[in-house]
């Protein structure tokens, strides 16, 4: 693909809008989720507000879905991979679009599943679990950075 | 009420013209008879009262009002574009646009007639002009019902 | 709580032309007619059109009296009568608008409650609240030609209490009687209400014939209880109940279902149970219980009714204490498994307690984070049990620009086991960890400016020397899946049992096409391989050490050929052997006229090849086709298929779904079929085959 050569990239920050703050709405903030995704937001310069009022931007989950679904079997009919998939739709209200706009994330991962080692293999679905959480809220901050 | 039919008839009117011969009188120019509670204002009157009796009268005016106490002692107040009262009959007919109220119950049509001793009232259908005008009426039933 | 398609309302609630004057005061009679006869005590007559109203009952009909003072009207020559609850029209009408009673022949009547029509010989107002129907007939669709209506001697329907009760009641569907119940109630609103849900009928070839009828307890507003009895013809009667709660601080379910007697087996009082509770203590720290079990490892096997009910492999048990604060947070946690599938029942943590210490990462800042982790694993009839101490201390530093990035960090790890072997084996493992991870993001537009390319290449290099932990029982390790993100962690192994020897360098580089403008990422694709400077000698027991000096080229794909279509492939392939190790393919179709289909290819070399798809089409406005098809390749056969059918009309809704599945004796096949039938009005909401459906096509509402 010719075109343009490649150059170091800009910065690209998030609208100063949202910089002055986000208020998180919809999502029990002890969840790993609302972890993972309050780190995302406060690495990329958001400040969080506690209540709505003080907050430009609003960032409501409408439906946050982890699922695990067997993807893999052997010849001998045994579970050998899980696929797992998480997918978040969310809604963003802005000054400048005060009804919000929908929008939906989604990742997936699959695992390989070992009967003789279960506590081994629950450990890497926490990893993989944590993984698809940091993916689904890198998506999601980059929705956010093209909302004026 | 009862008692207004003893009571003496005072009538007022701007001009007046008898014709002792037909028996007939009319009355112009803001026209008000009263007699005991009755009292009933308009702009024409007429009388027909053949040998000294009277027999009808015909009262129109925009609206011809008539007011008058009721044997329960509750007020009566009656409007139209023409009314008729037929003494043999003891019958008000009310004609166009015509309203009568008993206390807070209300009747509206284009032709009423209301039988005065028996309280009964007939409305709408072909009014005397032939308009098949609506009925409307208001009946309150709780002080009905208080009695 | 399923929502209907609107029937077309019927004319007789439609509003006739008289308007009643708005300043009338609610306890005013107000008539109306071509002509009238008023009597101020006695019955006045009225004639033409005639309109009478008082509060918000009216009364529209040809001929018509009114009764002073009792305030008695009736009502004669189609006559049409409305109030709060019901419109109906009828021949012949008396009603008495002071006691708001009243009675009504030959009517057809519609609840606006209840959006509920029908014909009755005589509607009898006996109360405000409380209307008698005598010989009608009861339906929620349209009342001319109904596809399903309850003929009932009588329908008593209480407005109050917002629930129809019919006596001696024939279900007729397109009057063909169906079903006589002697005595049926059903909601007239569709308020959460105490009563039976749809039943679920089906068969499968391990169960036979199956009926559940389920029944809701609306118990309060926030806690309520299903007990669904369900008779297998094969088996016996199950029992199963679930009660559902949330207060301000308890959140949570229970469900217990319990055969008593098998017959199909030898096993007796079989069970399954599962407890989810999340309870908040003050703003910081949380309990949440999370435990399923079953009686015997056959259970699902045998009671399970698909695929994916047939593939448990295990069941976790687990009580957690969670408490935080700004950079600490502290768990204890009580967690064992029941294993299903023949593996190995692994050991339970008879606690484990887990400090952390994570200051908020600065992004260019000294990142320090620390751990300890006691935990006393025990419980393993076949394995050692023991108890572990594990500290772990990292420091990372980041230095980033917008384009660039360099990540040393440095870890060290301490491991002390108390094993409660036979000489009770003490074995202490420190290991240190060195990595750096080094990143540059380059950028160009393409498509004049419509989209952004980025190539991003990254150097990841880690460092730990080799112990020899041949002697350490593996408790809570495994190998980890190959993975893209595999090339760039520190330990190939998870847990803390195996901490592999690594002197690895991983180079990767990927490429992502952004649209600014919604900023969505269209596409993402990566390549990657590790490069081993040693062999890796830790290995889990009885595996054998690796050597190679380079891993296989892992691929990774991903993205949104258009907002409605998303694919996602990852491949590793092997440069030696030339062979792909392992990939799968994805892809999911979804669009606003709610058509699903999911299509997947995934192989693991020497262990499976499969195929699967799965789709939600509607059809028309009325039907919708559902299916799912699992292929195992690597064998030729077909794990599972599934195909469904959902009939949606105004008033009723009816779901088939028919599935043939391997069974996990690799040999026998289960054919189960499942029927769902919902009368609009007549129970409360749906259940069972939805979610059979729902599960099985990723994406299907």
């Amino acid at each position: 693909c010719g075109g343009e050569l490649f150059h170091l990239r800009n910065s690209k920050p998030l609208n100063d809008l949202m910089r002055q703050g986000i208020y998180l709405h919809g999502v029990d903030p002890r969840s790993d989720f609302a972890i993972a995704l309050r780190e995302g937001l406060e690495d990329a310069g958001v400040s969080i507000k506690q209540d709505e009022k003080a907050a430009a931007t609003t960032l409501s989950i409408i439906s946050f879905k982890e699922n695990r679904s067997v993807s893999g079997y052997s010849s001998t009919r045994q579970v050998r991979e899980f696929s797992h998939s998480v997918s978040v739709n969310f809604r963003v209200k802005t000054p400048a679009t005060p009804e919000g706009v929908e929008r939906s994330v989604n990742a997936e991962r699959s695992q390989v599943y070992d009967g003789q080692y279960v506590l081994g293999t629950a450990e890497e679905e926490n990893v993989i679990k944590e993984e698809l959480r940091r993916e689904a809220v890198r998506l999601m901050l980059l929705r956010l950075q093209a909302i004026k | 009420i009862k008692s207004d039919v003893e009571a003496p008839v005072q009538i007022e009117a701007d001009a007046a013209v008898f014709d002792k011969m037909a028996g007939k009188a009319s009355y112009d120019g803001n026209v008000s008879i009263r007699q005991g509670t009755l009292e009933i204002l308009a702009a024409h009157i007429e009388i027909n009262a053949p040998n000294n009796e009277i027999v009808s009268i015909v009262a129109t005016g925009s609206p011809v009002s008539l007011k008058q106490k009721m044997d329960n002692g509750k007020l009566a107040s009656g409007k139209a574009r023409e009314m008729q009262y037929l003494v043999k009959e003891k019958r008000l007919i009310l004609n166009g646009d015509a309203e009568l109220l008993q206390d807070q119950d209300r009747f509206t049509s284009n032709h009423i007639e209301y039988l005065t001793d028996t309280g009964q009232l007939k409305a709408g259908g072909t009014g005397s002009k032939g308009k098949a005008g609506r009925v409307s009426a208001v009946f309150y039933p709780t002080n009905k019902a208080a009695q | 709580q399923t929502e209907w398609m609107a029937c077309p309302v019927p004319e007789v609630a439609a509003a006739k032309g008289v308007q009643r004057p708005a300043n009338l005061p609610p306890q005013a009679v107000y008539i109306e007619a071509d002509s009238a006869l008023f009597r101020d005590t006695g019955v006045s007559t009225m004639s033409g059109n005639v309109h009478v109203s008082q509060a918000n009952r009216r009364l529209q009909a040809d001929e018509a009296s009114y009764e002073q003072p009792a305030g008695i009207v009736s009502g004669s020559g189609n006559v049409s009568f409305s109030s709060d609850n019901m419109q109906v029209r009828s021949s012949k009408l008396r009603y008495n608008l002071t006691q708001n009673t009243g009675e009504m022949r030959e009517a057809e009547y519609h609840l606006s409650q209840a959006d509920g029509q029908g014909f009755s010989k005589r509607v009898v107002q006996e109360s405000p609240n409380l209307t008698r129907m005598e010989d009608s007939t009861y339906t929620t669709c349209p009342v001319e030609k109904p596809d399903w209506s309850l003929n009932a001697k009588t329908i008593t329907l209480n407005h109050a209490e917002e629930r129809g009760t019919a006596r001696n009641a024939t279900l007729k569907i397109r009057d063909v009687p169906v079903l006589y119940l002697p005595y049926f109630s059903f909601p007239l609103t569709d308020a959460r209400k105490s009563g039976f849900l749809w039943p679920v009928i089906g068969t499968n070839t391990s169960s036979g014939l199956q009926l559940s009828t389920p029944y809701y307890w609306n118990l309060a507003p926030n806690y309520d209880l299903t007990l669904t009895p369900t008779l297998l013809s094969r088996r016996g009667l199950q029992l199963g109940g679930e009660f559902r709660y949330l207060t301000p601080k308890h959140k949570g379910t229970a469900s217990y279902v319990l055969l008593p007697k098998d017959n199909a087996s030898d096993k007796d009082n079989r069970f399954y149970f599962n407890v989810n509770n999340d309870t908040r203590l003050g703003e910081l720290s949380s309990l949440q219980l999370k435990a399923e079990g079953v009686s015997d490892d056959q259970y699902f096997v045998d009671l399970g009714n698909s695929l994916a009910a047939t593939s448990v492999v295990n069941l976790e048990r687990r009580l957690e204490y969670r408490t935080a604060g700004s950079n600490w947070s502290f768990s204890s946690l009580l967690q064992n498994y029941q294993v299903l599938d023949g593996g190995t029942a692994p050991h339970a943590r008879l606690p484990q307690l887990l400090l952390s210490y994570n200051p908020p990462q600065k992004s260019n800042g000294l990142n320090l984070k620390a751990e300890t982790e006691y935990t006393n694993f025990t419980g393993s009839k076949t394995e050692t049990n023991g108890k572990r101490l594990d500290l772990m201390t990292r420091v990372s530093k980041k230095f980033s620009t917008d384009a660039a990035y360099v990540k040393p960090s440095l870890t060290f790890r301490h491991t002390e086991y108390a094993l409660d072997d036979a000489n009770n084996t003490q074995i202490s493992r420190s290991l240190p960890t060195a990595s750096v991870d080094s990143g540059l993001f380059f950028e160009r537009e393409i498509k004049e400016g419509r989209y952004i390319q980025t190539l991003e290449p990254r150097l990841f290099y880690t460092y730990t020397p080799y112990r020899d932990q041949s002697n350490i029982p593996v408790f809570d390790s495994s190998a980890r899946s190959l993975s893209y993100n595999q090339l760039f962690s520190e330990n190939r192994f998870t847990g803390k049992d195996r901490i592999a020897d690594t002197n690895r360098l991983s180079a990767s580089i990927s490429t992502r096409i952004q649209s600014p403008k919604d900023g969505r990422e269209l596409f993402r694709a990566s390549i990657g391989q590790m490069y081993h400077f040693d062999d890796r000698k830790v290995t889990l027991p009885d595996t054998a050490a690796l050597e190679g000096d380079r891993s296989e080229l892992i691929l990774e794909a991903a993205g949104e050929i258009n907002p409605r279509t998303r694919i996602s492939t990852t491949a590793y392939w092997d440069s030696e052997e030339k062979t792909v190790n392992a990939g799968e393919v994805r892809v999911h179709y979804k669009d606003d006229k709610k058509r699903v289909l999911n299509v997947g290819y995934a192989e693991l070399k020497d262990e499976f090849k499969s195929a699967n798809l799965s789709f939600a089409v509607p059809i028309n406005n009325n039907w919708k086709a559902v299916g799912a098809w699992e292929r195992d390749l690597k064998n030729n056969r077909d794990l599972e298929t599934v195909i469904g059918a959902e009939y949606e009309s105004c008033c009723w809704k009816t779901r088939v779904a028919s599935r043939n599945y391997l069974l996990t004796d690799n040999t026998t096949r289960d054919n189960a079929v499942f029927v769902e039938l919902e009368l609009k009005g007549l129970g409360n909401f749906g259940s069972g085959t939805r979610d059979l459906l729902q599960n099985r096509v990723y994406g299907y509402e």
